[in-house]
């Protein structure tokens, strides 16, 4: 005869369940926690309080996505990929990106961080049409990318972020306007 | 005491696949269509009730625990039952050790029953059957596993024979492969 309370046996298993998925979601995330080390042990950023605050931020939303599970999970991968664009492109246009002319020198910053915002938005936007995504993995996904692009795009201040936003929206648009017109054309015609 | 939910296997990878994938409301579901499966293994197994309700205790902690880790390709009730068999096999060790350890000299009375000796070698060899079942492919353990809880299977008469006995030869070399013993 069975004696085991399965209410009490239920709720611990549960807890274990959660303890064990906190656990593979700090594990995934980790590359987010090694990213921000190796820029700041590079020297790369000129704020590196800034940018490890964003980085703190961007591995707890990775945690938090993980750990969570369905649609926003799957968003994180993409979005930390589409996220390193504006994060190195912001990075090497500080190191490199001046123009410079016979009257003046004009860093490229910000229009490199913007860039970098459309190419991550265009990225996401052809993945999520790709794999046919939710609103949740729309919105976990730019959360993501934003983060992570902000992390390399605060060494041009809170403007270098705005940058990236703009662009990423920007890019996120295009994105759709293509997929949808690429969808309506690929559509059977029906008869007449 | 809970409502136990008895299930076909494919309704269990179902579940199985939506609670690894973040679905909290399949976990009560897959709880109450484990627990049955795994406590019977373990009485099998372990002969004993007491016994057996502390390895299914654990082994369901474990299974639910690892159940992120769950592979979708794979049916969930073989993956769940190894959990369950190896919990089985660990359990006894710890106490087949504690029990050399505590009380060396004294004879346990159980061991004075006739057979006694064989009924231990045989809950072995089931044990390490079952971890053995863990090497093999899917349709091999939804064969073996098929068979041996006396469920219908997807294909019947000659195939489901000479299935099973391929299925048989495999674990047999897997077993000897881990144990090195026939």
């Amino acid at each position: 005869m069975q004696s085991t309370d399965l209410d009490r046996l239920e709720r611990r298993a549960r807890r274990g369940y959660e303890q064990a998925r906190i656990r593979r979601a700090l594990t995934g995330v980790l590359p987010v926690a090694l990213l921000v080390a190796l820029v700041s042990c590079l020297g790369l950023h000129p704020h590196p309080h800034v940018m490890l605050v964003v980085g703190a931020s961007a591995f707890a939303l990775g945690a938090a996505l993980l750990w969570f599970g369905r649609e926003p999970a799957r968003a994180v991968l993409p979005g930390l990929l589409a996220g390193l664009l504006p994060l190195w492109l912001a990075l090497c246009a500080r190191h490199w990106g001046h123009v410079c002319t016979d009257n003046d020198c004009m860093s490229m910053c910000l229009p490199v961080c913007a860039a970098g915002g459309v190419l991550a938005g265009l990225v996401v936007s052809w993945y999520g049409a790709l794999r046919r995504r939710t609103v949740w993995f729309w919105v976990s996904t730019s959360g993501m990318t934003l983060l992570t692009g902000a992390v390399g795009a605060t060494c041009a201040g809170y403007q270098g972020v705005l940058a990236v936003a703009a662009g990423y929206g920007l890019g996120l648009a295009v994105g759709f306007i293509v997929a949808r017109w690429r969808r309506s054309g690929q559509t059977p015609e029906g008869p007449h | 005491m809970n409502e136990v939910i008895e299930t076909e296997p494919t309704d269990l990878n179902a579940l199985m696949a939506r609670l690894a994938d973040g679905d909290r409301t399949a976990f009560t579901p897959v709880f109450r269509t484990l627990w049955p499966k795994v406590y019977r293994l373990c009485r099998h197994l372990l002969q004993s009730s007491a016994d057996a309700e502390d390895a299914a205790q654990q082994a369901m902690e474990k299974i639910l625990s690892r159940a992120s880790e769950y592979d979708l390709s794979r049916p969930a009730q073989p993956w769940a039952l190894g959990i369950a068999g190896w919990e089985c096999r660990s359990l006894r060790k710890r106490t087949t050790r504690r029990r050399e350890l505590s009380d060396e000299a004294a004879p346990d009375p159980r061991d004075a029953r006739p057979g006694a000796d064989d009924a231990l070698v045989e809950r072995d060899l089931v044990a390490g059957a079952m971890a053995a079942l863990g090497t093999l492919s899917s349709n091999d353990q939804e064969t073996l596993l098929a068979s041996y809880f006396d469920r219908a299977s997807a294909v019947s008469g000659a195939t489901l024979r000479k299935r099973r006995e391929r299925a048989l030869d495999r674990l047999r070399v897997a077993f000897r492969r881990l144990y090195a013993i026939d």
